[in-house]
């Protein structure tokens, strides 16, 4: 009998994130089968496209895959930053769901959620401070140590006691190995915990080039000049760094 | 141009860079700051780097990487993605 992997997922792309994301609802649950997870979360950015699909196949009775599913999405704030955000109860997806229609309400193209908004309808949410291009993230990235304190402090005290996690992922990335020993000191500091999640973005590694040609469509026309000033988006990943796995990337030994 | 030079570098069993050849000594790596991958335009000709970030012995400090393509070690003067966009 296999065993349950301790890890679980929290952060978790399918195709439903459209333009990042290059595995189907049903390809990322038959992965994480196989590596033997419990628990599964999937944050498609800015919607809830797949929370149905994903319910229904991770834990549908009679065809589920028996993996728990947490539903939850990566929305994008007003200032276009990045935050994770997970339903821990079912006040907390309706509170999630309130989140993405307000979003949408206000532009349904570039759907935004305002930071106030999510303090409002905070209840049985789970929020965790992003990936590279969250608001703490980027804070610290420029050397701005004190405003991200500020930021996480207001996270931490208007969400309430585990509410709020810093979140870590390490990509093997130029910057990563910074950036986590900066949150790590940060977690320390403001007594908040942190935790670890992989930013999901394709169930085995060969769906890297998929992915690479959703998130830069410019590939297939071979436009270098637009290449060229995409230096900061996904482009660069090793491709076996987003892949589902086992447990998160580690910051490597140096 | 910020073109790559070929280097001489002994590396460790695990692939890390233990030594390296500097003006025609071998200096030994006493830390190594950060270590990342880049890789690349598969779509072209696929780019597949480890980078390092090193101090040798006397304080010189370097970045080298290996082509895991060919396995040839390299020195490049590293500027962030962050830094390179920023100037753009």
């Amino acid at each position: 009998m296999r065993t349950t992997s301790p890890y679980v997922e929290l952060h978790m792309h399918s195709c439903w994130s459209l333009r990042e994301g290059a595995s189907q609802v049903e390809e990322l649950l038959a992965r994480a089968k196989e590596l033997g997870y419990g628990t599964l979360a999937l944050t498609d950015h800015d919607g809830l496209h797949g929370a149905m699909e994903f319910a229904k196949k991770a834990y549908g009775e009679g065809s589920g895959s028996g993996i728990r599913p947490i539903t939850g999405a990566e929305l994008t704030l007003t200032d276009g930053s990045h935050l994770t955000v997970l339903a821990e109860t079912v006040e907390g997806y309706r509170n999630l769901c309130r989140l993405l229609s307000l979003a949408y309400k206000s532009d349904r193209h570039t759907p935004r959620t305002d930071r106030e908004a999510l303090f409002a309808h905070r209840a049985g949410l789970i929020v965790l401070s992003g990936c590279r291009e969250g608001e703490i993230a980027r804070q610290l990235d420029a050397g701005g140590t004190k405003a991200a304190e500020v930021i996480a402090a207001e996270y931490r005290d208007r969400l309430g006691a585990g509410q709020f996690y810093l979140e870590l992922q390490h990509h093997d990335i130029y910057g990563d190995s910074q950036r986590v020993e900066a949150l790590s000191a940060l977690s320390r500091r403001m007594a908040t915990p942190v935790v670890a999640t992989n930013n999901v973005h394709y169930h085995v590694r060969g769906r890297h080039r998929l992915n690479d040609v959703l998130v830069l469509p410019e590939i297939a026309s071979g436009d270098g000049e637009a290449l060229r000033q995409l230096s900061g988006s996904h482009r660069g990943d090793p491709a076996d760094r987003r892949a589902l796995r086992l447990q998160p990337r580690d910051r490597p030994a140096i | 141009m910020n073109l790559p030079l070929p280097a001489a570098v002994i590396a460790d069993s695990a692939g890390v860079p233990a030594m390296v050849l500097v003006r025609g000594t071998l200096r030994p790596v006493v830390a190594i700051g950060d270590r990342w991958r880049i890789d690349d335009e598969w779509w072209r000709t696929e780019i597949s780097r480890q980078y390092f970030a090193l101090e040798l012995e006397g304080g010189t400090r370097t970045t080298v990487f290996q082509d895991r393509m060919t396995g040839s070690w390299y020195t490049q003067q590293y500027t962030a993605p962050a830094q390179l966009s920023a100037s753009s």
